[in-house]
């Protein structure tokens, strides 16, 4: 019985993973705390929506048009609204709450646009397969899978890339980056590109899944945020491995109470993290006057 | 003139509650997008004392106040030894935590059915229940909460708060215990807010969580950004315009239906305005950096 | 006066501080002189508690301060100027050294309440004493303006000026004299020889101008790598040849 519960967690966690990697890898490119990850989130299960319905498309076309337009999306708002910012070097907290305006408007066109409704993608019953007592459907082991491959690609990428490479050294030390002339704008779009098409992915697949409605950003950008803490904020993997461990602690927490608390969960997690060990599980200890 | 009345009661309490995250974010430099949760909890601590308890109003103000700085206390004590992002989210996190516990605790809070016929205020046996003479009240906390910000601003308190928010390890190397400082901003302003949390109780009434969520956190948030931080003057022009803006949209004739949503996009677009174009906000002396 | 014993601290794979142990006496102008990356800010964090050593002891005033935080040590008399000269931009140049007082009841927030009487007395009192700090530095008629106003070599005047406040015995100055115009760099010095002499204060600087050394300092360190490597009076350290080497080109 835990044991569908774990496969539950983990199937959902995969979601949440890709959308850590996704904030985790603009977070650490740019510094910026990118709440609006959760617009483009949204935006891309409303662009697959979209174009399902109105056009005559199949599903993977649908589904490259929507991952485009949204990564383009990710990489407009930090051109126009981040960009500016950081030039000015007003940083931190005024780019946090642009970014948070700019989450509330773009849902809120959407819910406009579209209706504060919850919308299903697809009625009927999903194609399921069994593995012994447990029970999963189609949906759920894409997601597993697409979380794997991107995971895979992803840390290929940025091993042997150039630009991985460039975000990686960014990352780590974007003021020497920029000393030493490597092309930080461009990592900065890269990251936004990569990051926000990760999210997207995460996006079109809950929604097949089990729908959408201009709500659903917000949570997960939050569970992404929690994971990349949690698993360490300078580990891109972590993040990754850290929205897994969420979505399993939370089928668990469903399991044994019941699924009110599930959104407790995430930020119990959080601030046990914060208070205990804020560097996230995966780093060394460093005295906090001392970065 | 009901009308009138009704929005300037509503300005006195989100003047109330953009003061108290005024003390954190433009005196202390540190950003919170709990507010909501104290200001929920305030609403809370009273109302159930008024009703469960038969408590006078007046003597649940106490309760709420000291409940909301006792909370405040532990939640600043581990979270404010973060920096910047950090503590922003253990904000952040502790204020869907409180929302979720008003949510769910059916039992204590009676959750999503929230608390209906909550009693008028009586004061010396006079009953507080016309607009007018909650208008009063209101104008009563409002002007304690001014004065309560007043003298701190002028303080050798505010002073240090403003050194912290300049430059914290400057003021460190003074010899400013700087966590502490920030810790006591955190209590203060939580029991205000709790302040504007009973009063709230009262007037409407009925209470239930929907009013205490991360949106309403970030809408307190949008009033000091808009109004200006840092000094008294922010504050009181930005509840008026955040207040002012709802009902210019009634008069626009927007449909029921899409002026909770356009009204979203327009706080959103003033934060993303300010935050490009005047970071101080109207008539505030900090900028955010 | 301050005392550091076998002081170690890396960070990474880097050894920062190397076993350097320090002595410095009561009443002298003392200088750590060294080449970029040879430890000796990273020695002033250590010794005003900013980062915690691996190992070793610091001892002002025959009293242990190594591990206690560092506000607790600024508490206990001991002064910093930083590399990158900080003030309070946005505060007039008075309520800058007004901040440097301890022990001021109004900064408890109860205070402005419950007993402004005593906050009120205090604070005519440190106004007083900021006022005459301002005079001592030669900034008395810019105590209304904002610090941010000031030119960079008034600022670091303020900064004195914040250290005097309060009675620090112990001062570290780091470059004290870097970006400062060459016009303005004896007013500096005259105002540091002021403050040991008249003030009986006791200084460590930090220093790259060697001149400057020559003139002020009575005793000198010299640093490479996280190690100590010479010490002594200022002519015979800067005649060593290690110093020399260190400084080619200088």
């Amino acid at each position: 019985m835990v044991l569908q519960f774990i496969v539950n967690g983990l199937c959902a966690g995969a979601l949440f993973g890709l959308a850590a990697l996704g904030l985790s890898l603009i977070y650490n490119t740019t510094k910026v705390f990118h709440f609006a990850h959760g617009a483009v989130y949204t935006s891309a299960a409303y662009l697959l929506f979209f174009f399902l319905t109105k056009t005559s498309l199949g599903v993977i076309p649908v589904v490259i048009v929507s991952l485009a337009l949204a990564m383009l999306l990710g990489v407009l708002i930090d051109q126009v609204f981040y960009l500016p910012l950081a030039e000015k070097s007003a940083g931190g907290t005024a780019a946090i709450l642009t970014s948070l305006g700019i989450y509330t408007i773009v849902i809120n066109i959407i819910a406009l646009l579209f209706g504060n409704e919850t919308k299903i993608l697809r009625p009927g019953i999903e194609k399921t397969f069994e593995f012994g007592t447990i029970i999963v459907t189609r949906i759920q082991i894409m997601q597993v899978v697409a979380f794997l491959v991107l995971l895979l690609i992803t840390a290929l990428l940025l091993k042997f890339s150039r630009y991985g490479q460039l975000i990686r050294a960014v990352s780590d030390n974007g003021k020497l980056a920029e000393a030493l002339g490597l092309e930080t704008k461009k990592a900065r779009i890269v990251a936004f590109a990569y990051g926000s098409g990760l999210a997207a992915v995460a996006a079109c697949l809950s929604a097949l899944d089990v729908g959408l409605d201009p709500y659903i950003g917000m949570p997960v950008t939050l569970i992404a945020a929690v994971a990349m803490i949690f698993g360490g904020i300078r580990i891109f993997a972590a993040a990754a491995i850290g929205g897994v461990i969420i979505g399993i602690i939370q089928n668990l927490v469903v399991w044994q109470t019941s699924s009110k608390w599930q959104a407790a969960v995430t930020f119990v997690i959080l601030l046990v993290v914060l208070i205990f060990r804020p560097q996230g599980l995966l780093t060394p200890k460093k005295r906090l006057e001392e970065s | 003139m009901n009308y009138i009345l009704h929005i300037l009661i509503m300005i006195e309490i989100y003047l109330i509650l953009g003061l108290s995250l005024n003390l954190l974010m433009g005196y202390g430099g540190l950003f919170s997008l709990a507010q909501a949760a104290f200001y929920g909890v305030g609403a809370y601590i009273s109302a159930l004392m008024m009703i469960n308890l038969g408590m006078n109003f007046f003597f649940t103000l106490p309760f709420a106040i000291l409940g909301c700085m006792l909370l405040a206390l532990i939640v600043a004590l581990p979270s404010l030894r973060l920096k910047g992002d950090y503590f922003m989210l253990a904000t952040l996190s502790f204020q869907t935590l409180v929302f979720t516990i008003l949510y769910n605790w059916i039992p204590v809070t009676r959750g999503p059915y929230g608390i209906p016929g909550i009693p008028s205020p009586v004061l010396f046996g006079f009953k507080i229940s016309e607009v007018w003479q909650f208008f009063l009240l209101g104008l009563v906390f409002t002007a304690a909460a001014v004065y309560v910000f007043k003298k701190l601003y002028h303080s050798p308190y505010g002073r240090a708060l403003k050194a912290i928010r300049d430059d914290e390890l400057l003021a460190v190397s003074l010899g400013k215990n700087t966590t502490q400082f920030k810790v006591t901003a955190f209590v203060i302003s939580g029991g205000i807010a709790a302040l504007a949390g009973a009063l709230f109780a009262a007037y409407v009434s009925y209470i239930d969580p929907t009013s205490f969520t991360l949106d309403e956190s970030i809408f307190i948030v949008t009033i000091i950004v808009v109004g200006g931080t840092g000094n008294l003057k922010g504050p009181i022009i930005g509840a008026f315009i955040i207040l002012i803006i709802p009902e210019i949209l009634r008069f626009l004739n927007i449909p029921d239906t899409m002026a909770p949503n356009i009204r979203q996009i327009i706080y959103g677009a003033l934060i993303v305005l300010m935050m490009r174009l005047r970071p101080q906000g109207l008539l505030g002396d900090y900028r955010f950096e | 006066m301050l005392e550091l014993n076998n002081i170690n601290k890396h960070f990474g794979g880097i050894k920062a501080v190397d076993d350097v142990s320090l002595y410095f006496t009561e009443g002298k102008i003392s200088a750590l002189i060294g080449p970029n990356g040879a430890g000796k800010t990273t020695v002033f964090n250590i010794i005003s508690g900013f980062i915690r050593p691996d190992s070793g002891e610091i001892l002002f005033k025959n009293k242990t301060i190594a591990g206690l935080p560092a506000w607790k040590i600024a508490g206990a008399g001991l002064g910093r100027m930083f590399q990158d000269n900080r003030v309070f931009g946005k505060l007039t140049c008075l309520e800058n050294v007004l901040l440097a007082k301890k022990g001021n009841p109004g900064e408890n927030p109860l205070g402005a309440f419950f007993f402004p009487g005593k906050v009120r007395a205090f604070e005519a009192a440190n106004i007083s004493e900021a006022k005459k700090w301002l005079e001592f530095v030669g900034l008395a008629d810019k105590a209304e303006i904002a610090a941010d106003n000031l030119s960079y070599g008034q600022q670091k005047l303020l900064a004195f000026a914040r250290l005097m406040a309060d009675g620090r015995e112990l001062l570290l100055l780091d470059e004290p004299t870097a970006g400062v115009n060459p016009a303005m760099i004896g007013q500096v010095l005259t105002l540091i020889k002021k403050i040991v002499k008249e003030a009986g204060k006791t200084v460590i600087i930090i220093e790259h101008n060697m001149s400057v050394i020559l003139e002020i300092a009575d005793f000198v360190y010299f640093m490479d790598d996280g190690r100590v490597e010479t010490f002594g009076a200022p002519k015979d350290v800067l005649a060593d040849e290690r110093v020399r080497e260190a400084y080619t080109g200088l």
